[in-house]
C-alpha cells in the first residue's frame, strides 16, 4: 500500500496491489480510539487489474449457494471490494469508527456479469455522510470497471450510532404487502460455525461475526451472520429467477441474525421484479429485505 | 358404488424423434472443471441446450439424467439442475444410474416414455465429475461418528468419539474398480483384450483415428450445435489432434501385466469431467415448436454377463446386447450406415468387432446359428468417440446420441435415402446398452 | 435500469479528472411518456397540423405558439417543410430563440424540412439546405441533454410522406435517440404503419442479431426482445456461453456460427425459417478490431477485420435478400462506425471496413426499395464497451468528452436506434446512416 500524492484537487488515493489484510485493519482498528468528527475524508482507495482467483470463488459459491459458472456471483466483486472500503474506514480522519458501523443498506448494479478470466479496475471512495435517526451514515461506492465501462457499481451504507436525529430522512424499503400472500419459501439452517465458514472464503474475519466469545466485547450476546451472507444465500436461491445482465439487487439490512438460527425466505416475482423477505423461522424478526429490478 | 375404473390405454407407440443436444466440452480431470460440480456442469449442459431449442421459460415432459461418482450432496441431481437451470421450475425431473450406461439408458426411458404418450418431450442427461469425486470416510469411523450422533448426552458424545484412532482418518476415496473382483475396469479389458488377442497396433490406430476423427469434426464446425463453452473451454482438452501411431507406440502398458501387455494410457480412456444432454419429443411437439428431427429413436436393449468369476470378460456385455436388438429389429449387423461404439478402451471395441466375427463366440455364446460378421470400418466413430473426447462417465451416452443424430441427418439430407445408426455402450457391473437410430 | 447511466457517467475516475459532470440523459424505458413536458409545434410546413394531432393522441401537451404553453418545455417541433427561400427562414429564428430559452432538460430540438434532393429550385434548395446548417450548430449549442435533429422529407407528396415523417418525429422526442444528436434523416414516401401495440412494435418479427454474445450485440438482443422481437442470437461457437445466457435471457434462441463461414447466410436463414417461420429482421453486428498503424500491419490482421467486419455481411445479404430470405417488410441495419467515417488513427482496416458497410447500405437501397425492404446502417461513435478496451486511456477520456453531449453513449443507445429502424414504422427509412454518437467531433 502507498498514499500516492493528491490529486489536483486534493483527492488521495490508496493504491493495493493486492487486497489489504483484513484481520490485520480489525486488529488495528479494536485498538483505536473513537473517530473523528470532521467531514469525510476524499480518498480513493484503487486496485487495478484485479482477477479473481478462480479457486476461492468456487469456494465462494459453495458457501453462498451460487453455481460454479465463468462468471463471477453478483455479489462476489463485494468481497473483493470490502478490503478497500475497510482500508478506506479505518483512516483516522474518518468520521465513523470501522467497528461498530452496522452495514444497513446495500446496492449492486450490474450491467452484467464479469468473466472468471476477466481483470477489472476496483475503486472505492465514501461520499453522502449523512445523518440517520439513531446517528449518522456513509456510502461506500465499489466501481468495477472493465476499460472504461462500469460492469458493476455497489452502494454499501454504514451507520454508527451516535447523537439522535428524529428528523433525519432515511431509505425506506419498499412495501411488504405483496409478501403476504406468499405462502412458502426456503427455510435455512445457519449453524453457529456459518461466521467462520464466510469468513474463510471472503476474508472478513470481523470478531462480531466469528465466534460469540469474539462478539460479546463488542455487545453481542452471540455471534451473528454477515450480512453479506445472508443477502448472497437470498440472490443465489432466486438464481435463474434474475438475469444475469442490467439487473440492481437492493438490501436492506434489518435486525442482526443471531447465530445459531433457522430462517425463511419468502420473495414474490413480477415481471421486472422480485421482492424478498428474508426473516426468522416464525416470521417474528426481519433480517432483511431484498429488492431486484431489471 | 362401486368406482370405475378407466380401461387401459390401448394406443399405439409413438415415433420418438431426437432433436438435438448439447453438451459442455470435457476436461481431463483436475483441471478446467477441477471445481465444478456434476451439479454446476450437468445445469450449464441444461442451460445450453435451451438456449439453442428456445425452451428458456418452458417447461418440458421429464428430464431423466444421472451420475455415476455421486456426492450426497447431489441428492435429486437431475431435479436440483432443473431447479437452477432456465428451464421451467415445473419440469419434473429424476435421476438413474447405470455405471458408463447411465446417458443412454436415461434417453431409453425418455423415449418410451414418449413412446407411450406418457411426455410429450425430454431430456436425457448425464454429468461425472472425477476431479470433484466424493471422498467418504473410512468405514469404522462413519461407524463412530453415528453412534457419537445417536448419543444424546455431550458426555456420551464424547465417549464415542474418543474411540478414533489416527488410521480411522484415512479417506476412502472412490476407485475405479469392480466392487465384486476388486480390479480396475482396464485390468478387467487387459485379460479379455489379451484372450482375444487384439494387438498393440491395433489399438493405437484406433486411437489415432478417434482423435482425427473427432479435430476433423471440430475443424469442419460439426460440433458448432453440440457442445457449448464452459469455465473457458470451448474443446474437449483431452483431444490431441496430432496424434500418431508412432507416438502413442512409445507409451508403456499401464494395465495388465507381462509381454502381452497391450493397454495403455494413450488407447484408454482418462479420467474426465463433463455433462451432456439431448432434447427428445414426439413428432407433434416437434412440430409444434417448429423443431426438424434430427433421427428417430428406434429402440434400445439393455444386456448384462456374469463376470464376476471370469465366465465373461467385463465389458462384454454390448456383444450380446446388440444381436438381440437386430434379431427384434429384423436386422442384420451390416443393415448400419453408422457406427458409434463407445470406446472405453481401444481393446474394447475391438473386441466386440472380433467376438462378432467369431463363429464359437457367435454360435456358442450368442446361440445365433452364424457369426454376426464385420463391419465396415469406415463407418466406425466417424466423429471420433471417447479415446479422444474423453469419457466422464453418465455423460457419454449423450454426446454419442446427439453426435449420431446429427450425422444420420447430414448423411439423409446429402442423399435423400433412409440412414440407419447403432450405438453400443459398455459399463461397468458387466453392463450393457445399446440403441438404433434411423433418419 | 435508471441506475446505469449514473454509474457510469459518475464513474469517481471521471470526477478525479476535474471534468464537469454531464446530464444524465432521458433513456426509454416501454411506458414512458413520448416527452417530459409541454411541446411547442410551430412552423407553419406541410405536416404541423398532422404532427400536432398525432402529438396529442400519444398523450403530449401541445401548443401551436409559446404563449399557450406553461414551464419548460420538452420539446419543440420546428415545421420549415413549406419554406421555399431563405427569407422564409426568419420565422425560423422568430419562433425558434425564444422557445430555445425554454427548453427543459434533455428537451428535444426536431426540426422539419423538405429534402433538398428532391428539390429543383435554386432559392428552395437553398432554404432547404440551410436547415442542416442550423440543425448542426444548435445540437452544439444546447446543453443539458438536449439535442436537435432534422427530418427532411421527400417533395413529391407530403401526404404520402407523413406517416413516415412522425415515426422519425416520434424516435427523436422520445428516450430512444437519446444519443443521437445534430442528425439527418432523409424520409421517403413508402407508407409507415403504426405498431397495433406500441409497446411493443416489433411483435410477430423474427430477429437476427450476430455478434449477440456481448457488449453492443447483446444489448441489441435485448431491446428488440424488449419490443416483441423473437431474437435468434448468433455468435462464433467460442462465445457459446456468454450467447447461450443471451438467448436465455430474452428467451430467443443461440446459433453458434462463425459469420465467416461461406454457408453462414443459408444456416441462419434455415435456422429462422425452420424455428420461427420467417426472418424479418436483420442486425450485422459482428464485428472484430485489429488495430496497428498501417505500415506494421499484418497481411492477417489487415484481411480479418475486412473479412468479419465486411465480407461477410456482403455474402449473407446475398442470401438473405435472395430467394426465401426476407419478405415484404424485411429489414436490414449493419453497424457502420464513425470511423468508417472520419477515419481514424490505427485504423485503417477496421475504417475500410466500416466505410464499405456504408457502400453496402447505400448500393442495396435501390435494389430493396421496390419489395418493401430497407437497409440503413448504424454508426456509433464513443459507445462504452468492451471493444474500447484496445484505446489507451488518456484517448478514451477525450473520446468520451468529445460531443455534444460531452459523454459516452451505452450500448443500449445503439440498440434503441436500430431497434427503431427495425420497426414497420420506419419504411421510409431507407439507405441511410444514422449516426448514435452524440454529435461527435469526428466527421462532423
Amino acid at each position: 500500500m502507498s498514499g500516492a500524492p493528491g490529486s489536483a484537487e486534493g483527492r488521495r488515493e490508496l493504491r493495493f496491489d493486492t487486497a489489504p489484510d483484513l484481520r490485520r485493519i480489525y486488529a488495528s482498528a479494536l485498538v483505536a480510539g473513537r473517530a473523528s468528527s470532521g467531514p469525510l475524508p476524499d480518498v480513493l482507495a484503487v486496485r487495478l487489474e484485479v482477477r479473481a482467483d478462480a479457486d476461492t470463488v468456487a469456494d465462494y459459491a459453495r458457501v453462498c449457494g451460487f453455481p460454479v459458472r465463468s462468471t463471477l456471483p453478483l455479489t462476489y466483486p463485494h468481497v473483493l471490494a470490502f478490503p478497500l472500503q475497510t482500508a478506506i474506514m479505518s483512516q483516522r480522519e474518518f468520521p465513523l469508527a470501522l467497528m461498530g458501523s452496522l452495514h444497513v443498506e446495500n446496492v449492486i448494479t450490474a450491467t452484467r456479469p464479469i468473466g472468471l478470466d476477466e481483470a477489472f479496475d476496483l475503486t472505492v471512495h465514501a461520499e453522502n455522510l449523512r445523518p440517520h435517526r439513531r446517528g449518522r451514515q456513509v456510502d461506500l461506492v465499489s466501481e468495477a470497471t472493465v476499460a472504461g465501462e462500469t460492469v458493476w457499481r455497489g452502494v454499501s451504507t454504514y451507520l454508527s450510532r451516535g447523537e439522535d436525529h428524529p428528523d433525519a430522512t432515511t431509505s425506506e424499503p419498499p412495501d411488504l404487502q405483496p409478501l403476504q400472500a406468499v405462502a412458502a419459501g426456503p427455510t435455512w439452517r445457519f449453524a453457529e460455525d456459518v461466521g467462520r465458514r464466510y469468513a474463510r472464503v471472503s476474508g472478513d474475519w470481523n470478531p462480531i461475526h466469528v465466534h460469540a466469545l469474539t462478539a460479546r466485547p463488542l455487545g453481542f450476546p452471540t455471534s451473528i451472520a454477515h450480512g453479506m451472507y445472508s443477502y448472497a444465500r437470498v440472490v443465489a436461491a432466486l438464481g435463474p429467477r434474475i438475469p444475469d445482465a442490467g439487473v440492481t439487487s437492493h438490501v436492506w439490512f434489518r435486525k442482526p441474525l443471531r447465530l445459531p438460527s433457522t430462517v425463511r425466505l419468502r420473495s414474490e416475482f413480477e415481471a421486472n421484479r422480485a421482492l424478498s423477505l428474508l426473516s426468522s423461522a416464525k416470521a417474528d424478526v426481519q433480517h432483511a429485505i431484498i429488492e431486484h429490478r431489471w | 358404488m362401486a368406482r370405475k375404473t378407466p380401461a387401459p390405454p390401448t394406443r399405439q407407440a409413438r415415433r420418438v424423434a431426437v432433436l438435438g443436444g448439447n453438451r459442455i466440452p470435457f476436461a481431463r480431470a483436475h483441471g478446467a472443471y477441477a471445481r465444478a460440480s456434476n451439479q454446476d456442469m450437468l445445469t450449464a449442459a441444461i442451460d445450453g441446450l435451451a438456449a439453442r431449442y428456445g425452451l428458456s421459460g418452458q417447461q418440458v415432459g421429464e428430464v431423466v439424467a444421472g451420475a455415476v461418482l455421486k456426492h450426497s450432496r447431489d441428492f435429486n441431481l437431475a431435479r436440483e439442475s432443473v431447479l437452477g437451470s432456465r428451464l421451467a421450475p415445473t419440469t419434473p425431473a429424476y435421476d438413474i444410474q447405470q455405471a458408463c450406461g447411465t446417458g443412454l439408458e436415461a434417453a431409453i426411458l425418455v423415449a418410451n416414455k414418449i413412446a407411450l404418450g406418457q411426455i410429450d418431450s425430454g431430456i436425457a442427461g448425464g454429468a461425472d465429475t472425477t476431479s470433484d469425486a466424493p471422498i467418504a470416510v473410512s468405514e469404522d469411523l462413519r461407524k463412530i461418528l453415528l453412534a457419537a450422533n445417536r448419543a444424546k448426552k455431550p458426555v456420551d458424545k464424547l465417549k464415542a468419539l474418543a474411540a478414533v484412532r489416527p488410521q480411522h482418518l484415512a479417506p476412502s476415496i472412490p476407485q475405479n474398480g469392480e466392487p465384486r473382483t476388486g480390479m480396475s475396469m482396464g485390468d478387467h479389458m487387459a485379460v479379455t483384450a489379451e484372450q482375444w488377442g487384439i494387438t498393440r497396433e491395433a489399438q493405437d490406430e484406433l486411437a489415432v483415428a478417434s482423435h482425427r476423427n473427432l479435430a476433423a469434426a471440430y475443424d469442419r464446425g460439426f460440433l458448432d450445435d453440440l457442445v457449448t463453452p464452459f469455465l473457458g473451454l470451448a474443446r474437449d482438452n483431452n483431444l490431441r489432434p496430432d496424434s500418431s501411431v508412432e507416438a502413442l507406440a512409445k507409451l508403456k502398458p499401464v494395465f495388465g501385466t507381462g509381454p502381452n501387455a497391450t493397454m495403455t494410457a494413450g488407447n484408454s480412456t482418462p479420467l474426465t469431467d463433463g455433462a451432456s444432454t439431448v432434447l427428445l419429443a414426439s413428432e407433434e411437439w416437434a412440430k409444434a415448436q417448429h423443431l426438424t428431427p434430427l433421427a428417430w429413436f428406434v429402440d434400445g436393449e439393455t444386456a448384462a454377463v456374469d463376470y464376476v468369476h471370469g465366465e465373461e470378460g467385463l465389458l462384454m456385455a454390448p456383444a450380446y446386447a446388440v444381436p438381440r436388438l437386430l434379431a427384434r429389429n429384423g436386422l442384420t449387423l451390416q443393415d448400419f450406415d453408422y457406427y458409434e461404439i463407445h470406446e472405453a478402451f481401444a481393446s474394447t471395441v475391438l473386441t466386440h468387432l472380433k467376438a462378432w466375427e467369431d463363429e464359437e463366440f457367435c454360435t456358442k455364446r450368442l446361440g445365433l446359428d452364424a457369426p454376426l460378421g464385420a463391419i465396415d470400418r469406415t463407418k466406425l466413430n466417424v466423429n471420433g468417440s471417447s479415446l479422444a473426447a474423453g469419457h466422464p462417465f453418465a455423460a457419454t451416452g449423450g454426446r454419442i446420441l446427439a453426435s449420431l443424430a446429427k450425422q444420420l441427418r447430414q448423411k439423409a439430407d446429402e442423399t435423400g435415402q433412409p440412414v440407419r445408426g447403432l450405438i453400443s455402450i459398455c459399463a461397468a457391473g458387466g453392463l450393457g446398452v445399446v440403441a438404433i437410430l434411423e433418419a | 435500469m435508471a441506475d446505469l447511466f449514473t454509474t457510469i457517467i459518475t464513474s469517481p475516475l471521471a470526477r478525479k479528472a476535474g471534468v464537469p459532470q454531464p446530464t444524465k440523459l432521458r433513456r426509454y424505458t416501454p411506458g414512458d411518456p413520448l416527452v417530459e413536458g409541454p411541446v411547442l409545434v410551430a412552423g407553419g410546413g406541410h405536416f404541423d397540423t398532422s404532427l400536432a394531432n398525432r402529438l396529442e393522441q400519444a398523450g403530449a401537451q401541445v401548443g401551436t405558439a409559446l404563449e399557450e404553453l406553461d414551464g419548460r418545455l420538452g420539446a419543440l417541433v420546428l415545421d420549415l417543410s413549406a419554406a421555399a427561400d431563405p427569407s422564409d427562414l426568419v420565422a425560423l429564428h422568430a419562433i425558434g430563440a425564444p422557445a430555445v430559452k425554454r427548453l427543459a432538460k434533455n428537451a428535444r430540438v426536431v426540426v422539419l424540412g423538405t429534402d433538398p434532393a428532391t428539390l429543383t429550385d435554386v432559392s428552395h434548395i437553398a432554404a432547404q439546405r440551410a436547415l442542416e446548417g442550423f440543425t448542426r450548430s444548435l445540437g452544439k449549442e444546447l446543453r443539458f441533454g438536449a439535442t436537435a435533429n432534422l427530418v427532411l422529407a421527400t417533395a413529391a407528396d407530403p401526404a404520402l410522406a407523413e406517416s413516415g415523417v412522425w415515426s422519425a418525429v416520434e424516435f427523436f422526442l422520445s428516450g430512444r435517440s437519446a444519443y443521437v444528436d445534430g442528425q439527418v434523416v432523409r424520409v421517403g414516401d413508402a407508407a409507415s404503419p403504426s405498431a397495433a401495440d406500441p409497446l411493443r412494435p416489433l411483435a410477430g418479427k423474427v430477429a437476427v442479431v450476430t455478434g449477440a454474445a456481448r457488449g453492443i450485440g447483446a444489448e441489441i438482443a435485448a431491446v428488440l426482445a424488449r419490443d416483441g422481437a423473437t431474437v435468434i442470437a448468433v455468435d462464433v461457437p467460442q462465445a457459446g456461453e456468454s450467447l447461450a445466457k443471451v438467448a436465455n435471457d430474452v428467451r430467443g434462441t443461440a446459433l453458434q456460427l462463425d459469420v465467416t463461414t461461406e454457408d453462414a447466410g443459408r444456416r441462419i436463414l434455415e435456422h429462422a425459417t425452420s424455428r420461427h417461420g420467417s426472418l424479418d429482421i436483420v442486425v450485422h453486428n459482428a464485428g472484430i478490431l485489429r488495430d496497428k498503424l498501417f505500415v506494421n500491419m499484418s497481411d492477417d490482421k489487415w484481411a480479418a477485420v475486412l473479412n468479419v467486419n465486411l465480407r461477410s455481411i456482403i455474402r449473407m445479404n446475398e442470401t438473405f435478400l435472395g430467394g426465401g430470405g426476407l419478405g415484404e417488410g424485411g429489414r436490414i441495419v449493419c453497424l457502420s462506425s464513425i470511423a468508417g467515417i472520419a477515419g481514424n488513427r490505427g485504423q485503417t482496416n477496421y475504417a475500410a471496413s466500416k466505410a464499405g458497410v456504408i457502400g453496402i447500405v447505400e448500393a442495396l437501397e435501390g435494389q430493396v426499395r421496390d419489395r418493401g425492404i430497407t437497409v440503413n446502417a448504424v454508426a456509433p461513435g464513443f459507445i462504452e464497451t468492451e471493444m474500447t478496451k484496445s484505446v489507451p486511456f488518456a484517448t478514451r477520456e477525450v473520446g468520451r468528452r468529445s460531443n455534444s453531449l460531452q459523454q459516452g453513449g451505452l450500448p443500449k443507445d445503439v440498440a434503441e436506434t436500430i431497434a427503431w429502424l427495425a420497426q414497420p414504422g420506419a419504411a421510409a427509412v431507407n439507405g441511410q446512416v444514422l449516426r448514435v454518437c452524440g454529435q461527435s467531433l469526428l466527421g462532423a
